[in-house]
């Protein structure tokens, strides 16, 4: 009996793909430029605490004061969970804030926020590791 | 009780960590996973009064620690000071995975070609894929948490991965010995009977929406598919198991990988429900589109 339990746990998981995973979305890293990551400093101007994706658009400025408008998934508000993060966390319209991200290869305004940092100096991040490919940090 | 269980979860957590960390000083792999379920399916398995298991409970995918909403999740850190929260996600599957592929085959090449290309597109083709779809049967595989009554069994799924369910879904399954339904549309749950084998709970599921995938690798079917899903209680681990036959597409019966989840304790419960939108598709890149048939 246990030598049959043991066998179950050998093959167990692999692969009914849904349930085990978070691991089927990130094909994630395909979408983005995993390879420069860039830091946003801006503000808030909306959060949305949906599935599957959490955003927050964001607004930067350039040298030139010229406004950009970020739209930046993460995680769903699931996966937050794990990491005892409710919306409160997560800011709202107004709030400044900087976050690292991975540009989307095709859409420039579209981004991936991996580490999410707020005026009080809480901090909300998603460490990933798809396939072998982190998702890196900028350089400091 | 839940601060045990969360300085518990935690414990396991760090140890379940050391299997992402670049950093780790010893490379171990991890046996937290087997030795949970190992544990739990050695205690006694409770059984209803009319001699059925007793499905009844929230159950959790083993080497998912439990979160302090006592859940389980992916592992998720809070850092001492409170200040950083961290949630971890390897792609690679920290809790295991099958040691070799799981395809179904289906009964000409050119099928087969097609499910490698939808796979290979499967941002862009895959129905659930970053859409508010449902994933249906057998793809969200086993429920969150089950209620289990003399003539029916209930199945509640959460939104807990990205590829299960949306949202909050359920499925009513009798076990009274009354058939399938033939009124009723077909959809990506389908219509579903069960019945009692010893400690298994076997259901048939027919009348599956066409539009889904059968598993994540671009597994599409007929109107002919036909699944039976097989639940069955040892201790506190629920296996779950599922047979896709689809006379019109597939060579012979595909079988999923059992998967076994844990009773969760008696201060867990659902995470919240939060509404689903629709917004990534317009945004995905366009380098990973692969040219239909």
């Amino acid at each position: 009996m246990r030598q049959k339990i043991l066998s179950f746990v050998l093959f167990a998981l692999g692969l009914l793909l849904p349930t085990l995973s978070a691991l089927a979305h990130h094909s994630v890293l395909a979408e983005y430029d995993s390879k420069h990551p860039v830091t946003l400093n801006g503000v808030i101007t909306r959060v949305l605490w949906i599935n599957p994706h959490t955003f927050w658009y964001v607004d930067t400025r350039d040298a030139n004061g010229n406004v950009k408008h970020w739209q930046v998934e993460g995680p769903s508000p699931a996966e937050w969970h794990n990491a005892k993060v409710t919306r409160d966390l997560a800011g709202k319209p107004g709030d400044n804030i900087t976050i690292e991200v991975i540009v989307g290869k095709t859409v420039p305004d579209r981004a991936l926020g991996h580490k999410f940092t707020f005026p009080d100096g809480h901090v909300i991040q998603l460490k990933m590791n798809e396939n072998g490919e982190t998702v890196a940090s900028p350089a400091r | 009780m839940r601060s045990q269980a969360f300085t518990h979860s935690m414990t396991l957590a760090v140890a379940a960590l050391s299997l992402l960390s670049t950093h780790a000083a010893t490379q171990q792999k991890s046996t937290a996973p087997a030795d949970m379920v190992k544990a739990a399916a050695a205690k006694p398995t409770p059984h209803t009064p009319n001699g059925h298991p007793d499905l009844n409970g929230i159950w959790l995918l083993p080497g998912i620690v439990s979160n302090a909403f006592g859940y389980g999740g992916p592992p998720g850190e809070v850092s001492k000071d409170g200040k950083e929260h961290t949630v971890y996600f390897d792609g690679r599957g920290f809790v295991g995975q099958s040691p070799t592929p799981n395809f179904p085959s289906y009964n000409k090449p050119e099928l087969d070609a097609k499910r490698k290309q939808l796979d290979a597109s499967a941002n862009h083709s895959d129905p659930a894929r970053y859409s508010c779809q449902e994933t249906g049967v057998p793809r969200s595989g086993a429920p969150d948490k089950i209620v289990q009554t003399p003539t029916e069994v209930v199945f509640l799924y959460q939104q807990t991965f990205e590829s299960s369910p949306p949202g909050s879904i359920f499925r009513v399954i009798p076990t009274d010995g009354r058939p399938h339904r033939t009124d009723v549309d077909p959809s990506a749950l389908g219509d579903s009977v069960g019945h009692w084998e010893g400690d298994t709970l076997v259901v048939d599921v027919t009348r599956i929406d066409e539009s889904t995938w059968f598993c994540m690798k671009g597994c599409f079917h007929s109107d002919a598919i036909h699944v039976i899903e097989r639940l069955t209680r040892k201790g506190d681990t629920l296996t779950y198991q599922a047979t896709v036959e689809d006379t019109k597409l597939l060579a012979n019966p595909w079988n999923t990988y059992p998967v076994t989840r844990i009773l969760a304790g008696p201060d867990a419960s659902l995470p919240p429900d939060v509404p689903c939108i629709d917004s990534d598709k317009p945004y995905l890149d366009d380098s990973s589109r692969v040219a239909p048939l």
